[in-house]
């Protein structure tokens, strides 16, 4: 039965081939830059998401406190820099997937089709919104209502789109499921999706955490001119919680997202790299712990070297995700490059036989008027026939028309004009037929009986 | 730079007051700004048209629109012409008669500044046709070189996603289904913009008679050779013909063709896992 199960499953595997060409960089080379420009691209993404969170969050709570409004302006002024910086950082990881997993990547769009291509005008909609919630301060200041909305309006497309994106980069691992999947929203469903998905939000929450840290902190930062009563050293609180929150809720996240990853790329070598990212990770926490519980002059003291642990632990992080990849697709690019050497095989061998059946035809000798007859049967006879009328006039009314003009009925082949009202427009031939071909070809016309 | 340019003096004259000095300062520079570039912009344009391999110059007339364009083939040049004109004419005045310029004035070279811009790109897109990278891999996404393959065996058979792969008398619609959407569905809808049931019928005279299949098939292996912009039809006969059966069947039924974001994918049992495995058993 589980024999039956197994090839079952073989026969729902497609194996396209591939473009046969060479990486236009060695391989390595493109998986660092896709695992390094992606992780680029994801802080700021991080920052985008978790700054919106935040700034809703701080809005809302400076409905009765004033000094939180003023927090939520404060954060609101970094989410359109991070967001232009998170869509310029996005380019790079997306060629280099392109690059590297073409058939997988494009094969998970086209099964998403329009949710994927909604990623644009949704996208567009969401940063056009954060411009006008960050510019509209002062003039809706009196109708908070709506200018909370638009902010929660952006939020709610900014949580949607990376399920958008998790569920494509998810859905390009398992091309034994595509032929299962009909559309994004049972792409959806695949295991995996919603616990990358949390993950993701926790970590945008995490970061975002340390960033109000350090922007609170910056010494060119006017702070004590923009908040009356909030100190740097509250904020800086604030910040380290919400970091040390996430990351905690990271670590009983993490196990899941780990367990729930179909087990066809789980090798130790993945088990491994994750193992040591988190491990990273606990001294950093520890000291932001010890930051929180300690005062004014100490909450500072190990900032740097917890950013320097958490970039770590995040590079280990995305190593692993690439490591799962790899791992996920290995077997299948193995038998993709079978299909494409053996496409390649039956390539040559039908490039010889078209290679002999045309020698044959020039070999044989054709006289003038079958010459002509060939190039019409190529260029004409689409549209043309010998009685009636096809798309253009029948050829004998062209014979009738031009009798003893050779020269016009070429001049009309090259750049035709337009004489009849009810007929579509002939295209030119001048760039297709060579002066000989022409003169086959009219002496077919002139003599057609 | 040139659209930068007008853009940027519409801007101008739309946020600071009129016959301000940072106006009339703004002004100056935007128009010396336009001066500079008209002409690098029209030499821009001139060379780009001059070095487009000829075979692609054939093919401006439909890249302007549609085949029944190509006495409008000149269009390009004048579109070009207005927006550069306009916007020289502006540049001129911006200098020696600053105050003219209100933004009723200059929103006209704007708009034939971004004509000219989006005509330009329009052009651009369709003078690769029939390929989307150049002698390698045609509009339809098959390469120029598996051709030969195609045409011996059919394109179903070689085919990743098909629920046909072996073209009987009864299964020529659904045949026909699956080599529309391998050979013509990045370019043609069954039923939408630019649909290929459109396009058949305007060719035969745009009456919306039935569509004849054995003329449909028979167009279709030549129809490179006239409509230089098509890919050549990449299938066999029997293909062409299964092919013009389900245009024929789409014109009279209406049947709409649905993306595989909606319906997924069959694959092509010649094509799976396991046929590969037993084969190199």
């Amino acid at each position: 039965m589980i024999h039956n199960l197994l090839i079952a499953l073989q026969n729902v595997t497609p194996v396209p081939k591939d473009i046969p060409l060479p990486l236009p960089l060695s391989e390595w080379l493109l998986v660092v830059l896709l695992v390094v420009s992606f992780l680029v691209h994801l802080l700021f993404v991080n920052l985008m998401v978790g700054g919106s969170l935040l700034t809703l969050w701080s809005q809302i709570k400076g409905l009765k406190n004033k000094e939180y409004d003023i927090l939520a302006h404060e954060i609101a002024a970094t989410i359109t820099v991070n967001k232009s910086i998170a869509v310029v950082m996005g380019i790079a990881p997306l060629l280099s997937i392109n690059v590297l997993y073409t058939i997988y990547f494009y094969s998970a769009n086209a099964l998403t089709g329009l949710m994927w291509l909604a990623v644009i005008p949704l996208v567009t909609v969401a940063f056009l919104l954060t411009y006008l919630h960050k510019y509209t301060w002062e003039t809706l200041e009196n109708h908070k209502a709506i200018h909370i909305s638009i902010l929660a309006v952006a939020v709610a497309i900014f949580l949607f789109i990376p399920l958008i994106f998790l569920t494509n980069i998810n859905l390009m691992l398992f091309p034994e499921k595509w032929s299962l999947v009909k559309g994004f929203f049972s792409a959806l469903t695949l295991p995996n999706v919603f616990p990358r998905y949390l993950h993701f939000i926790f970590a945008s929450l995490s970061i975002t955490g340390l960033f109000l840290h350090w922007y609170m902190g910056r010494k060119n930062y006017p702070f004590e001119t923009i908040f009356p009563t909030f100190t740097r050293y509250e904020l800086k609180k604030k910040g380290y919680s919400l970091a040390l929150v996430g990351s905690v809720i990271q670590f009983l996240i993490g196990p899941i997202v780990l367990l729930t990853l179909p087990s066809k790329g789980l090798g130790w070598n993945l088990v491994f790299v994750i193992l040591i990212g988190a491990s990273i990770a606990l001294p950093a926490m520890w000291m932001m712990w010890k930051g929180i519980k300690g005062d004014e002059t100490t909450i500072d003291k190990d900032f740097k070297k917890v950013l320097i642990l958490m970039t770590i632990t995040v590079v280990f992080m995305g190593s692993g995700r690439q490591i799962y990849r790899s791992n996920a697709l290995e077997k299948h690019r193995e038998l993709v490059r079978l299909k494409t050497n053996e496409f390649q095989e039956i390539k040559k061998i039908a490039i010889a036989k078209s290679k002999e059946a045309k020698a044959n035809e020039s070999s044989a000798n054709l006289s003038g008027a079958d010459k002509g007859k060939a190039v019409f049967n190529q260029f004409c006879a689409a549209c043309h026939k010998p009685d009636v009328k096809l798309v253009g006039p029948p050829v004998k009314e062209m014979a009738t028309i031009y009798k003893g003009n050779k020269g016009d009925l070429q001049k009309w082949i090259k750049n035709p004009g337009k004489k009849r009202p009810d007929y579509p427009q002939m295209p030119g031939f001048e760039s297709q037929l060579s002066q000989e071909q022409l003169d086959q070809l009219s002496k077919y016309i002139l003599t057609i009986k | 730079m040139l659209v930068a340019g007008i853009f940027g003096m519409f801007l101008i004259t739309i946020f600071t007051k009129s016959g301000s000095e940072l106006r009339l300062n703004a002004v100056k520079y935007a128009s010396k700004w336009l001066l500079l570039w008209a002409p690098i912009s029209m030499m821009g344009a001139f060379i780009y048209y001059k070095a487009m391999p000829d075979a692609m110059t054939a093919n401006m007339s439909t890249a302007v629109g549609t085949i029944s364009f190509s006495q409008y083939y000149d269009l390009l040049k004048y579109f070009v012409g207005a927006g550069v004109g306009f916007t020289l004419i502006v540049g001129i005045l911006g200098i020696y008669k600053t105050k003219v310029l209100k933004p009723y004035i200059v929103i006209v070279p704007v708009i034939t500044a971004i004509a000219y811009l989006g005509f330009f790109e329009r052009v651009r897109e369709f003078i690769r046709k029939p390929y989307v990278i150049g002698q390698y891999m045609y509009s339809n996404l098959l390469l120029e070189d598996d051709y030969v393959v195609y045409k011996q065996d059919g394109v179903l058979k070689h085919a990743t996603y098909t629920t046909v792969n072996e073209i009987t008398e009864d299964n020529k619609v659904e045949a026909g289904k699956n080599v529309f959407v391998i050979a013509c569905s990045r370019c043609h809808t069954s039923q939408g913009v630019n649909s290929v049931v459109y396009v058949f019928d305007r060719m035969y005279g745009g009456n919306g008679k039935p569509l004849d299949i054995a003329s449909m098939a028979a167009y279709m292996p030549n129809m490179h050779s006239g409509r230089t912009f098509m890919p050549e039809f990449p299938g066999n006969e029997k293909e062409a013909e299964a092919l013009a059966t389900y245009i024929k069947y789409l014109q009279q039924t209406g049947d709409v063709l649905e993306g595989v974001q909606e319906e997924g994918i069959s694959i092509n049992p010649n094509n799976t896992a396991a046929a590969l495995i037993n084969k190199n058993k």
